[in-house]
């Protein structure tokens, strides 16, 4: 339904976002971009954008190995990408903003 | 159930990538590919559709594992270029600071690589700099000690030049120490040193005649 572009352009605020809350794994990450979305945006692999937000120190990759489960990679926010995320949200906001007033014309 | 390590490993052709990100990303593939085995499983699939659906969830290896590489030699710049997209992000008023010496590292990497790709000009340069440099150096010396170093005496400015004219002989002499300044401070072998309490002090009675200075 979306652009590969688009998608591109709001991946790293979509996994930011949902590390916002607590630590997850790159599928559990998919999965939820893909149940809260309604489907609509789904993301086969996430790898190269988790590896990638977390070169650059705003997230953090560690092995979990609970009992009865497969060892696992959790991905948590840091104080970096805490404050990188706020400032994406806004950013966001105001993008999705001018873009609106743009496209829906004068309607006063 | 298939092993999704092993299956992973033949389908994703990492090159390039360091061996330790290597094995974490084709753990974290296959991890998430027996996921999708075992949620399909638990939907109701067979074991051959959730296989099925498993193996053709990554529909262009090659492009992943070009991504992945991507990612990972970008992961892999400087430190100084980190702490300048740190700065950046912070919003840190040390920006200018991290971008300029970013900058300086960026340059001077790109000499090293033009002068490595072409040795016999850089053999050139390097020589004809040097010999720049040696030259400007001697020249320098030596106009440093003829004409700027001071001289080695206290008060270096305000040493005489003695000298006695004798004219009924018709005889000059520039060395004076032992008549004019018996006890100066003139250092064996120089005719110059501090000048006499009086200037009009009279010539020796053997040398009639002018002193000056």
């Amino acid at each position: 339904m979306f652009t590969r572009e688009i998608k591109k352009g709001s991946t790293e605020l979509l996994v930011l976002s949902l590390l916002e809350e607590r630590a997850r794994h790159g599928y559990e990450i998919g999965k939820l971009i893909e149940l809260r979305s309604g489907g609509r945006l789904t993301y086969s692999l996430l790898y190269p954008a988790l590896l990638k937000l977390e070169a650059r120190g705003w997230i953090k990759g560690r092995w979990v190995e609970k009992s009865g489960e497969r060892r696992r990679c959790f991905y948590r926010l840091t104080s970096e990408g805490r404050a990188v995320l706020a400032r994406q949200k806004q950013a966001w906001a105001d993008h999705v903003d001018a873009i609106k007033l743009i496209i829906e014309g004068d309607h006063a | 159930m298939r092993d999704w390590q092993t299956f992973v490993r033949t389908h994703l052709p990492l090159t390039g990538v360091r061996p330790a990100r290597e094995a974490r990303l084709i753990g974290e593939v296959a991890a998430q590919l027996e996921d999708l085995y075992r949620d399909a499983i638990l939907r109701g699939a067979t074991d051959e559709e959730a296989d099925r659906l498993a193996r053709e969830h990554v529909a262009d290896w090659n492009q992943l594992a070009a991504d992945l590489a991507g990612v990972d030699r970008a992961a892999r710049v400087p430190p100084i270029e980190q702490r300048v997209e740190a700065a950046v992000a912070r919003r840190s008023r040390f920006r200018p600071v991290w971008i300029a010496l970013a900058t300086v590292q960026q340059n001077l990497r790109r000499a090293t690589r033009g002068l490595t790709r072409r040795p016999g000009v850089a053999a050139v340069l390097i020589l004809t700099l040097a010999l720049g440099i040696g030259a400007n150096s001697a020249i320098f010396g030596a106009v440093d000690a003829i004409l700027l170093r001071p001289l080695p005496y206290e008060q270096a400015d305000r040493l005489v030049n003695l000298f006695e004219h004798n004219r009924a002989r018709g005889v000059s002499r520039e060395d004076v120490r032992s008549t004019t300044t018996p006890t100066g401070s003139a250092r064996p072998g120089s005719s110059m040193g501090r000048p006499p309490a009086s200037t009009s002090r009279p010539p020796s009675p053997a040398w009639p005649g002018r002193a000056g200075l």
